[in-house]
């Protein structure tokens, strides 16, 4: 009799090890896998130093980049002088907006028309508009929200790696998010399934969404703090891009049709981990630990004249460096891959050592510009750029 | 019985093992490596020469409720004491609001406590009876 319990036992306790682990909930079946073509192209890299006129915080008060007639912008803000510094990155040129009338400090996002004429959208949901030399309070996008009594906070993810549109319909695209006071409301933080992506009519001032909805799967596997999609917008497709998975969705805005593809970079050995702990105050370090080692996608940029898109890759990082000390955040390293429209792998490149954070990455009529190096003392030393650009040898 | 006897004695011996590796076999205790750290980055600080260490990161405030205001407020509910504080800007605005204590303020560079393992993303308080506490 004990002898059949013990077989028992071990046949349960077999059966416990020998199950497979729990993987990220993914429809992979339906995924048009990208293509890697090599050897055809090859990526070039050189470096370029360009003096700032201020130097608070890293890069001043870095707000974001734009692309305006094939010319790339990186914008700070001062608040001591209370005004937007904007500076041509690829000769140090710059220009300033006074900002006396609006409030300092809050991150926030531009949509260029031209020099004289831009929206505004700022974290708290204001969304002004600048032409010649003045601002104007058109609406508050998260209070207009709310009055659909979605809970949805307009803006709530807007940082450096996500943007807002005007596009050519008159309308706004901006990514959105729960919002922590209301989560009561409509759509819940506890539900997957809430809008992303806020659409507002400038003519109606009416505030709707469109594109993906929040994914059971992301919901469902904890990624720590790498739960993010970073989004892009063009005047047809919203490109979602996901931060611990390989995948890039393209919803077309005209048919409401999603294309998902697999695009994985060449040094993609290992899947971004999943946390099995819950996220608490106490859990934080850990997390962040989480965040320090693990593989993720950063950022993807669209470049409508080469018809191309920039992705970047940040390789893992091992808890303890060859000389026995643990690793840091300036031990990432990141790759930059560079692929065609139909997400096809053209070519990668591993990024020098100082580009362990992607502070700002913006198009110009030769290349991708992104930081290179450190943002400290930005008024002594500059800032330093680092010019990416696809090579054909032939 | 006695091979019984034998194998509960193995356990015994196993057990105690384990348990000794365990107290013994990550070497020093939090305090001392704090401590070790920095005798080791500045021969005249010895955190065991004060009441109470804080290891403050003022740039980074991660956990709202000590942080800021909040831990300016938490250090001076303590009067007369004698107390350390390491931080990456002894300039911080924060720091000009102690008033308290007898403070002294050191400046450490935390990307070195980060590879030394010594740093979390949490302010710490360290005791006099060599409590590291992490300030959530």
């Amino acid at each position: 009799m004990i002898y059949r319990y013990f077989i028992f036992l071990s046949l349960i306790f077999a059966t416990y090890n020998c199950r497979s682990p729990k993987k990220a909930e993914q429809s992979v079946a339906s995924y048009k896998e990208s293509k890697v073509i090599k050897g055809k192209y090859t990526i070039h890299f050189d470096s370029l130093r360009i003096s700032t006129p201020i130097s608070d915080g890293p890069f001043g008060n870095y707000t974001t980049t734009y692309t305006l007639q094939d010319t790339s912008f990186l914008v700070l803000e001062d608040c001591l002088k209370q005004q937007l510094v904007v500076i041509n990155i690829a000769n140090g040129s710059f220009f300033s907006i006074d900002e006396k009338q609006i409030k300092c400090g809050l991150s926030h996002n531009l949509s260029m028309e031209s020099k004289n004429h831009f929206f505004k959208l700022d974290v708290s949901g204001d969304l002004l508009e600048f032409r010649d030399g003045k601002y104007t309070l058109i609406d508050n996008l998260t209070e207009n929200a709310q009055l659909n009594h979605w809970g949805l906070w307009a803006g709530g993810t807007l940082n450096y790696s996500n943007e807002f549109k005007f596009t050519r319909d008159s309308t706004i695209l901006f990514p959105l998010d729960i919002n922590p006071d209301f989560s009561h409301k409509k759509f819940s933080k506890y539900d997957y399934g809430y809008p992303i992506t806020g659409m507002y009519d400038l003519k109606t001032k009416k505030i709707d969404y469109e594109g993906i909805t929040w994914p059971e799967f992301l919901f469902k596997n904890n990624f720590g703090i790498l739960t993010e999609i970073e989004q892009t917008y063009t005047a047809e497709n919203i490109f979602y891009s996901f931060v611990p998975v390989p995948e890039i969705w393209r919803y077309n805005r005209k048919r409401k049709t999603v294309d998902r593809f697999l695009v994985k970079s060449s040094f993609d050995t290992i899947a971004t981990p999943t946390l099995t702990f819950k996220r608490t105050p106490k859990t934080k370090d850990l997390v962040f630990r989480h965040f320090k080692t693990s593989p993720h996608y950063k950022r993807l940029i669209y470049d409508p004249t080469r018809h191309l898109f920039y992705r970047f890759y940040a390789l893992p990082v091992p808890e303890k460096a060859p000389d026995g000390l643990y690793t840091t955040y300036k031990d990432r390293r990141y790759s930059v891959m560079v692929l065609n429209e139909d997400f096809d792998l053209l070519a990668e490149a591993i990024l020098p050592d100082e580009c362990f954070f992607i502070y700002f990455a913006v198009l110009a009529k030769d290349g991708l510009y992104i930081n290179y190096g450190p943002s400290a003392n930005t008024k002594q030393h500059g800032i330093k750029t680092l010019h990416i650009q696809l090579v054909d040898p032939n | 019985m006695g091979s019984k006897h034998f194998i509960f004695n193995w356990l015994i011996l196993i057990n105690g093992l384990v348990c000794i590796s365990a107290v013994t076999g990550n070497g020093q205790n939090p305090f001392e490596n704090y401590q070790a750290f920095f005798i080791g980055i500045d021969s005249t600080v010895n955190i065991s020469n004060f009441d109470k260490t804080y290891i403050v990161h003022f740039n980074f405030c991660s956990s709202p409720k000590y942080c800021g205001d909040n831990l300016i407020r938490y250090i001076e509910k303590d009067k007369n004491k004698k107390i350390l504080i390491i931080c990456d800007d002894p300039k911080n605005k924060y720091l000009l609001k102690l008033k308290n204590n007898f403070y002294r303020f050191v400046s450490v560079d935390f990307l070195l406590l980060d590879r030394h393992g010594l740093f979390s993303v949490y302010n710490i308080e360290i005791t006099k009876k060599r409590k590291v506490r992490k300030l959530i």
